[in-house]
């Protein structure tokens, strides 16, 4: 017999005796803690910088484009760097004009194919992507994996995500309501920048992805 | 309104034999509230020791036997959690025989721990009295985590006016006897005892407070062995103590 | 180095001389546990999030069999694929062969207790395939040739100085004991690893029974880079593993962080279901699920002992236990340690191996209390010891005591005649009896020469 066949037998076999569990309440009647709270813009917004304080992610904000787009050039310089890899969408589309006529060399990950990109991306201090929809209650971005190259999201020591304050959600259950199932099944969630705290629980950030995540929250 | 509370006792082994005080201590505060008392003619042992051993089969007559003592008493009151534990709850994971299943869920629903019976049966709280000593209290597991009796023993020690009642850290940690445990596994037991009388220490308490005679002498033998000044006392000893009982 | 459950006891004793390993272990325990307190205690709804994560989890291995063929379907239609291991060895000729397949030189891993439980990297290296831990801790006692001491942190048992001198030593580094520096080390040697590998293997913490992903929750950003680069990505998972749907997946990533490191979530939550690679042009080409069972399925024929099938390796009843803040991990002597290593390690090992297992603990209850999918440890504790009792693993004479305890305890006036003598024999004693062990730094309690009943009488016969 093969593995599966003889595995789903003994799962059955191993079933026919019924559970000496204690009753327990069924899922449905708890529905309050899976509820989905009715919060304002500016309260997922002040929730989502809160929170990304608190896991040791930095907040900026932009009202417009332009705005974002010379922050994150002072960032970049700052970091100190003159090129950076960037991420593909809406949000950083819009501020790529800006980024490069500030002088900011800017290397597209799907420009390069295979072993070059990865090895290009590992290279290059600053990354800058967007995250299409963020969850306030956690400050967590939310990364379908659809195509676009993930690579800027964690290779570079430096992240600078693009959020915009429309895609907010409460929470996870939000998160997984709204978003297509298609969607869901590949993604990546990121909440702060990579850490460890696996010598005498000290926490140090930056393991073995970025040491800095830097959120951008656009507002129009 | 006065309604006369008829109370069996089941004095556990630990109680019988090394601890009678406690024992007598919580018939004498029992009576101080009210309730009239009846001693059991022809009881042992509840069985725990063997159960949480492993002997399950050795045990079944054990228990049948003490179904059919008590089953019929109204309210039967121990001053041990883990012998009531023992009963309320994993009498439950026997094959008993089944003439006596009833008896055993009646049972389960009558049998109490003292400080529980003194404050949820019979409503008593503040006894009043004196105790002019600090003292603090350690949570039996058996008592706090599987009969979730921790608010009560502190209830009635806050009851006494004068007491001065501080918490140790971590009071609810295990004190490491578990029984058969502090034999089969010593030097983990005696390291664990250790741990908790340091906490008791520092708490700066004369006295450590307990519901369970057996966590007590495994605080007490440490205690006294290593010349720590802290006292262990049964809440049912210190109840009548400051009763003047 | 080689540890063995029925070792157990000699490992405890070892384990208590060591303070050094004793303090570190305690200090990283009580930080646990103080953080995870604290996001406990601002969450209103903790206690229904057990309840459900109880109940989601209770449903789907109560018609594990139904759920699995889902899952493999569902994760067929996303394009993986999908192997069954029947145990330890299977499973490990499983990914070999997806290795072989792939001319597979070089294997990132990221942490995984299922695969520590078939012994996968030692068999990969030994057939010449390099195999490297990724995550800092695993790196570490992989340096060692130790297992992971905790559950999810597997070098808790090390202290700074302990991890300097193993780089020193290992890697050739020069030593130092700050540990930016030490992660920096780690960092670089692993990062041009990560870039070269040809597969990445890592475990599974929750299996979504009705989209057929497989879900990794990490801190390090190691397990995406083990999944998301390498060309091939094979994820090892117990068949216990599942979750029903995408709708209480937020239950689960709310407690297994929380309860395990005390975060509201995890850095990275990667959700794989299925290649990237033709969409993309990066990330794996191939994502293999190998579903094992090793004992599982056995356990779960336990009407009651099937709920530590339920456990979602927080490690939470590790830290909260007052014996492994004591001993340790490698006291257990095996990958699964603590209370619920103390469940599973007669339930996969045999009673005979396992036969002390179940009795290192006092059954104090803490790591039910703290287990945020409820798990009834003492009481399955209990259920094994019996288990080891009618297997006849217990010692002779303790069985024969245990005997001879239930005819007096029948027999009450037996009884009180044998229970009457230590009594009489105490009064000739200035302290108390010693006990072999028990007596060793501390008292037993004394005798009392009448007992309770005697006394009791009295009392009436005065107050008459
Ligand atoms: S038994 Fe509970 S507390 Fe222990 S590791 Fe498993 S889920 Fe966590």
């Amino acid at each position: 017999m093969d593995a599966r066949q003889q595995i789903l037998d003994s799962i059955r076999r191993a079933l026919e005796t019924p559970s000496h569990l204690p009753d327990e309440a069924a899922p449905e009647t708890l529905s309050e803690a899976i509820a989905i709270p009715e919060l304002g813009l500016e309260e997922k917004i002040r929730l989502f910088r809160d929170e990304m304080k608190a896991v040791s992610g930095e907040y900026i904000e932009a009202a417009s484009a332009a705005e974002a787009a010379e922050k994150i050039a002072a960032l970049v310089r700052e970091a100190p760097a003159a090129e950076a890899s960037i991420s593909s969408g809406p949000l950083v589309d819009a501020v790529s004009s800006a980024l490069s006529a500030g002088g900011i060399r800017l290397v597209k990950p799907e420009t390069l194919e295979g072993d070059a990109r990865k090895n290009a991306v590992a290279k290059i201090l600053v990354g800058i992507v967007e995250a299409p929809c963020a969850v306030a209650d956690t400050a967590t971005l939310a990364i379908p994996l659809d195509g676009r190259s993930m690579q800027a999201y964690f290779l570079p020591e430096i992240v600078i995500a693009l959020v915009s304050a429309k895609s907010l959600v409460a929470n996870h259950f939000e998160l997984f309501k709204r978003m297509p199932p298609e969607e869901r099944k590949n993604l990546l969630l990121i909440t702060g920048p990579s850490r460890t705290a696996d010598i005498e629980k000290i926490l140090i950030l930056g393991a073995h992805g970025p040491r800095r995540l830097v959120a951008c929250l656009m507002r129009d | 309104m006065t309604v006369i509370m008829r109370v069996a006792l089941f004095v556990p082994c630990l109680s019988e034999h090394l601890y009678p005080k406690a024992a007598l201590d919580m018939v004498k505060v029992l009576r101080h509230v009210g309730a009239e008392i009846e001693y059991v003619e022809g009881q042992t042992c509840c069985g725990q020791p063997a159960f949480n051993s492993g002997y399950r089969k050795d045990i079944i007559p054990v228990a049948e036997r003490f179904i059919e003592l008590f089953s019929d008493k109204d309210a039967i009151v121990a001053p041990s959690g883990s012998c009531v534990a023992m009963v309320r709850k994993f009498y439950f994971d026997l094959d008993i025989r089944p003439a006596l299943v009833e008896a055993r869920k009646r049972l389960a629903g009558r049998i109490y721990e003292f400080t529980e019976y003194l404050v949820d049966v019979m409503g008593r709280d503040a006894l009043g009295g004196s105790f002019p000593h600090t003292v603090t209290y350690h949570d039996s597991c058996h008592l706090n985590r599987e009969l979730g009796i921790n608010v009560q023993p502190r209830t009635l020690i806050r009851g006494i006016p004068d007491i001065d009642f501080v918490e140790m850290g971590m009071p609810d940690l295990c004190c490491g006897f578990g029984g058969t445990f502090s034999y089969k596994f010593p030097e983990l037991s005696i390291a664990m005892v250790a741990r908790k009388c340091r906490l008791i220490e520092a708490s700066g308490a004369e006295y450590c407070i307990g519901a369970d005679s057996s966590c007590l002498m495994n605080i007490e033998g440490y205690l006294r062995k290593h010349g720590m000044k802290a006292k262990t006392l049964h809440i049912a000893e210190l109840l009548a103590e400051s009763l003047g009982l | 180095m080689e540890l063995r459950a029925s070792e157990t006891k000699q490992y405890i004793k070892k384990a208590l001389k060591d303070d050094a390993v004793r303090d570190a272990v305690d200090k990283a325990t009580q930080t646990a546990l103080a953080k995870r307190a604290e996001k406990v205690a601002i969450n209103p709804f903790w206690e229904e999030l057990r309840k459900l994560g109880h109940a989601a989890k209770r449903g789907v291995v109560e018609r594990l069999d139904e759920n699995l063929a889902r899952f493999e379907t569902e994760c067929r239609n996303n394009g993986m694929t999908v192997h069954w291991a029947r145990d330890a060895a299977e499973a490990r000729s499983i990914v070999l062969g997806i290795a072989r397949d792939n001319n597979v030189r070089t294997v990132v891993k990221s942490k995984s207790l299922t695969t520590e439980e078939i012994h996968l990297n030692k068999f990969l290296i030994n057939e010449g395939i390099e195999t490297l831990e990724t995550d800092l801790g695993e790196y570490i006692v992989q340096l060692l040739d130790q297992i992971p001491s905790h559950l999810t942190a597997p070098a808790l048992h090390l202290t700074r100085k302990d991890v300097g001198r193993i780089f020193h030593e290992k890697l050739g580094v020069e030593y130092t004991e700050v540990p930016t520096e030490l992660l920096a080390i780690a960092r670089a040697k692993l990062r041009e690893k990560f870039l070269a590998a040809d597969m990445g293997i890592s475990g599974v913490n929750f299996g979504v029974v009705d989209s057929g992903c497989c879900v990794i929750l990490e801190n390090e950003c190691n397990a995406r880079l083990s999944v998301g680069v390498p060309k091939i990505h094979v994820a090892v998972m117990g068949i216990e593993k599942l979750v029903p749907s995408f709708d209480l997946l937020p239950v689960f990533l709310k407690l297994l962080p929380v309860s395990a490191t005390g975060q509201k979530q995890t850095v990275y939550v990667n959700i794989v279901g299925g290649p990237q690679r033709s969409r993309s042009g990066e990330g794996p080409e191939q994502v293999h699920v190998v579903l094992l069972d090793n004992g599982r399925s056995k356990i779960l024929a336990d009407p009651q002992l099937r709920e530590t099938l339920f456990c979602i390796r927080c490690g939470a009843c590790l830290n909260t236990c007052p014996i492994y803040q004591q001993v340790g991990g490698h006291a257990y002597g095996w990958v699964y340690m603590g209370p619920i290593g103390a469940t599973l390690i007669p339930q996969y090992l045999g009673t005979h191996e396992g036969r002390y297992a179940p009795f290192t603990s006092s059954l104090c209850g803490a790591c039910r209390q703290i287990c945020p999918m409820s798990i009834d440890i003492p009481h399955h504790l209990l259920k094994l010891r019996n288990r080891v009792v009618e297997a006849g693993e217990s010692m002779a004479v303790e069985r024969a005591g245990i005997a001879v305890w239930a005819f007096l305890a029948k027999h009450p006036l037996l009884y009180r005649l044998a229970t009457w003598f230590p009594g009489r024999f105490q009064k000739l004693l200035k302290g108390s009896f010693p006990a072999p062990g028990y007596s060793a730094e501390r008292a037993l309690g004394r005798f009392d020469d009448k007992g309770f009943r005697k006394r009791f009488l009295e009392l009436e016969k005065n107050s008459r």
